[in-house]
Order: structure tokens, then C-alpha cells, then sequence
């Protein structure tokens, strides 16, 4: 578990996240989201230890990750959105990088390279972006850790890709994991994050599952426009209309639908879907 | 305690990081090495061009190994450990699981020792090949040059003093302000290393003159020191001045790059 308590972060004179608290569960994949500059990957920064906390606390599994202890580090990974082109192979390039995490098979990052169509000879300085993420992707998935930081994973994947991507991160990530993913293309993940955080500069405005959000919230996909909606958007065919669910009638999330709603009614929803 | 230290964590972090080095700096040290040897033969062949001998001279010689020796301790550190620094490379090296005093040894296994011992091998392979076409070469230059073939080359008549100890000191403090500057800057890291230690030196400079003026430092006291002046005990003075100096110097390197290490952020 990873317990987030008053975190407060700056750049310089700059405040990036203030006093932001939450849990994160084991066994989940939490889908990050938040508009630009909210600090969503300095917040993965700080929960994989690369950054230290102006004030407050994170504390993984008893760890405090800036400690950046070999225990703790051992059973974490963190993948930023922008990756290093090493001089190695990939396959060289896991081999001896991956001989540092206890639980890391070489045979599933084959396995999962070969998924995703990538040839584990090739060098990885002369792999295309794309290439090189899937690499990357390969490598942080066969590790075998508990605790998974992802930085807009599917950024510059192809849409073969991503659908590969979903289906390594269901079938390679160990039951008691702690995934975060941060992405801005939420129709990527939309069915593999579960539950939902919705970063604010001050605030999480959300952090719940999405049987919690169906629960609080209805999503409307009908053709007839609800002036009470807390979000409405004109689509081919109808509307797509988030309402407070007062009927307990339950409805497919939309997480693009759920952001726009959110961020037009921060108030009102954080304290509806407020545990 | 394994958190600190795990010897078979450090054994795979130690060839994980020479991995890196043969990678990074493996081509560049071997240039180094045969620097000297590369300018002799290039004036061996164009010697029949020039119409004379091929050029030889002990002095310069000494020169080109110097250069070398510059080159790797100013250079190595900022391109094998600089990555550091860097947003991409550095992200990864940090959550590298191996704790901050295994890869602070592993640097100082692979500057202080190894990378040395390698230039030296080959400086000296360097200068037996010349030896080979030019007769009146001494095939252990490079030796000598170093302090390593005699004593007291570097201190005259106190022949005592270590000399390939302290040469061996020079080098490593040489080459670890450098590193420390490469994991410190991000850009022109050994240009600002410079600035740093010239800043330094001015700061030492001016405080050494404090100290002299001070009374209890004063033209009698030195007066007193060389009445009863002798060899051996100038000797102790030298060695123990030495001593204090450069083990001060190493310890307060090594404890910042430790704590660079353990402090860095991405």
C-alpha cells in the first residue's frame, strides 16, 4: 500500500502539488490523470524516489522512497515518458540491467518484446521512438515488481501497439501490484484503469474505482439533451451527459466524459465521490 | 546493514559499471594510451618526407605522457559518470537498485584503480615500442617519469618521502574533483570544475595569508624551526604534512561524491 499524506512539492518559488493526501491499494491499476502542469509525473517522481518531498510523507510498504533503499528500489520501477537510447541490444540491455531486480525473467521480456513485434538483436540506439518504448515497456512489465510507475506509456505507440500494450499490463503484472499509470489518452487504457485519480494542483479531486464512480455518477448516451448535466458533448448520433446518478441505475464510465465533468464541477464532484 | 552494503549486489553493480565504461570510454583510453606512441610514428613516417631521423625526445616525450594522463583525469569522469545528470540516463541510474555507497566504491574501484592501472599499461606499451626503433630509448620512461623507477625524483634529497604514493594521491585527487564536478553540473562540467577549484584556491590562498598574520605565526617562530633544522626531521614534517594534506583532500572528495549520489535528483 501507498499512503500519500499532506505532499507538498515545489520547482523553486514554483508550488507544482500542495498538500495532496490518498492511498493507493494494492493489486489495482490506477489510471493518473489531470490537465497540464498539475504535476502528475512529478508525483511519480516523488513516489519512485527520484525527488524528495518539500513537506508531507509518502510511505510505501513501510519504505520512504526518497531513502531510495536497494529493498525498496528492488521491487519498484519507474518509466518516464521519455526514454534513454542505450548502445546496447535489447536483449543485452535486459540482460544486464534486469540481473538487478530478483524477480526479473529474461524469457518474459522476450516474450513480451516479440508481442510487440520488436527484434531483441537490434540495437537499441538505432530503434525508432516507438521501437524503443515498446522496449522499455517489455523490460518494466518482465521485472516482476510490485510497484509500477508508468509515464504516458502509450505516447508514440502505434494502435496495433496499444492494444498489445492492455494486454501485456493484464497478463504480466504480478495480483498484488500497485500500477499508476499517467496518461493523457485516456481511450488507450480506458479499460484497463481502474480505479480513477484526478489530480488538481491543491487537490485530488477524484480517487475512486469506477464501480464507485457508476454509483455517484450517471453517464447518459442518449439523444435527448438534460439541462441539469454536470457535462454534456455533442456526438455523432446523440450526447454523451454525465449526471448525479439519483436513480442508483448503473452506466458504462466514460473517463474523458468523467475528466470534462469534473474539472467543470470540482466542488460538487470531489465531495459526491468523497469516501 | 545489507541495505548499505551487499557484496553481491556490488559485484554485479561493479560489472554493470564497467559495462558502461568499456562502452563509454573504452575507445577514448585506448587512444590515450598510445597517444605518445601514435605522434612518434606519424613523425617515423613522414621521416623520408622530412629527410630526417625519426623525432625522439626524452622531454617532449614526457610531454605527450603528461598530456594523456591530463586528458583522462580532466575528460573521464564527465563522460563515463556525467550521464548522471542527464534527464533520460540519469532517471534510470538513480532507481538502479544498488545502494548509493556501493556505486560511490564502485566509482572509486574503477577511477582510483583500475582506470590507472590501464593507462599505465598502456603508457609503457606505448614506450617499449618506441624503445624498440629508437636505441637510446629507455624502454621505462614512462616509469620514471611517474616517480615509479626511483626514489626522490620529485623531492630531491628526502629519499623517504613515497614518491609513487603520492603520485598515485595526485592522480586520484585529480581525477575525483573531476568526477564530483561532472555529477554536480549539468552542462560545461569541466569548465565549471575549474572555476570551482580556481574559486577555491583563491579562497585558501587568502586564508592562509589570515593565518599568517596572525601573531602566533610570526618570523621567530620560523627562525627557531630551521636553528635546529635537520633531514630526517624535516623529513617527518614533509611526510606528515603530506599525509594530513592529501588524506583530507581524498576524504572530503569522497565523502561528496557519496553524498552527490545518495542526494541526486531527477
Amino acid at each position: 500500500m501507498i499512503t500519500i499524506d499532506n505532499l507538498s512539492f515545489s520547482y523553486g518559488s514554483v508550488p507544482v502539488l500542495e498538500h495532496i493526501s490518498m492511498t493507493l491499494q494494492d493489486g489495482r491499476i490506477y489510471g493518473l490523470l489531470g490537465e497540464n502542469g498539475v504535476g502528475k509525473t512529478t508525483l511519480l517522481t516523488l513516489l519512485s524516489g527520484l525527488k524528495k518531498p518539500r513537506t508531507g510523507r509518502i510511505e510505501t510498504d513501510g519504505f520512504l522512497p526518497y531513502d531510495r533503499r536497494p529493498s525498496f528500489l528492488q521491487d519498484q520501477y519507474y518509466l518516464p515518458d521519455e526514454v534513454a537510447p542505450v548502445n546496447y541490444t535489447a536483449e543485452r540491455f535486459a540482460r544486464v540491467w534486469g540481473t538487478f531486480w530478483p524477480r526479473f525473467s529474461q524469457e518474459k521480456f522476450l516474450e513480451i518484446l516479440k508481442e510487440f513485434e520488436v527484434e531483441p538483436g537490434q540495437k537499441m540506439n538505432k530503434m525508432s521512438a516507438g521501437q524503443l518504448k515498446k522496449t522499455y515497456i517489455s523490460f518494466a512489465l518482465a521485472l516482476g515488481v510490485k510497484h509500477l510507475f508508468l509515464d504516458e506509456p502509450t505516447n508514440g505507440l502505434d494502435i496495433p501497439s496499444k492494444a498489445q500494450f492492455r494486454k501485456a499490463v493484464t497478463r504480466y503484472t504480478r495480483e498484488d501490484s500497485i500500477l499508476v499509470i499517467s496518461t493523457h489518452q485516456v481511450r488507450d487504457l480506458e479499460n484497463i484503469i481502474d480505479p480513477i485519480v484526478i489530480l488538481d494542483r491543491r487537490d485530488v479531486l477524484v480517487n475512486a474505482t469506477l464501480e464507485e464512480i457508476s454509483s455517484k455518477l450517471y453517464f447518459d448516451y442518449g439523444t435527448q439533451l438534460h439541462p441539469e448535466a454536470l457535462y454534456s458533448e455533442q456526438l455523432p448520433g446523440g450526447f454523451i451527459q454525465v449526471l448525479v446518478n439519483t436513480t442508483d441505475e448503473e452506466s458504462k464510465v466514460n473517463i474523458e466524459a468523467l475528466f470534462n465533468a469534473v474539472h467543470k464541477n470540482k466542488e460538487l464532484v470531489k465531495n459526491l465521490l468523497k469516501k | 546493514m545489507k541495505e548499505i552494503f551487499d557484496f553481491k549486489r556490488f559485484g554485479k553493480y561493479f560489472v554493470y559499471d564497467l559495462n558502461n565504461v568499456y562502452a563509454r570510454y573504452g575507445l577514448s583510453l585506448l587512444i590515450m594510451g598510445l597517444f605518445p606512441l601514435v605522434v612518434f610514428l606519424v613523425t617515423l613516417i613522414l621521416s623520408p618526407v622530412t629527410g630526417g631521423k625519426p623525432w625522439y625526445n626524452p622531454d617532449i616525450y614526457q610531454g605527450l605522457t603528461f598530456i594523456a594522463m591530463l586528458m583522462v583525469s580532466l575528460f573521464f569522469g564527465a563522460r563515463v559518470y556525467g550521464i548522471v545528470t542527464e534527464k533520460k540516463a540519469g532517471t534510470a541510474w538513480i532507481i538502479l537498485p544498488a545502494s548509493a555507497l556501493e556505486k560511490t566504491l564502485s566509482l572509486l574501484l574503477i577511477t582510483c584503480v583500475l582506470l590507472p592501472a590501464c593507462l599505465l599499461a598502456l603508457l609503457i606499451f606505448s614506450n617499449w615500442i618506441v624503445s624498440l626503433f629508437v636505441p637510446n630509448v629507455d624502454p621505462l620512461e614512462t616509469f620514471r617519469f611517474l616517480g615509479l623507477g626511483g626514489w626522490g625524483l620529485a623531492v630531491g634529497g628526502f629519499e623517504h618521502v613515497n614518491v609513487p604514493l603520492m603520485a598515485w594521491l595526485a592522480w586520484c585527487e585529480g581525477i575525483l574533483v573531476f568526477t564530483l564536478g561532472a555529477l554536480c553540473f549539468k552542462r560545461t562540467k569541466v569548465g565549471k570544475t575549474f572555476l570551482c577549484i580556481f574559486g577555491l584556491s583563491i579562497l585558501a590562498s587568502f586564508l592562509m595569508m589570515a593565518i599568517f598574520n596572525t601573531t602566533s605565526f610570526n618570523g621567530e617562530m620560523f627562525e627557531r624551526f630551521f636553528e635546529d633544522f635537520d633531514e630526517a626531521r624535516a623529513q617527518r614534517w614533509i611526510n606528515v604534512g603530506l599525509n594530513l594534506f592529501h588524506g583530507g583532500v581524498m576524504a572530503a572528495l569522497i565523502a561528496g561524491i557519496w553524498a552527490r549520489i545518495k542526494t541526486i535528483k531527477a
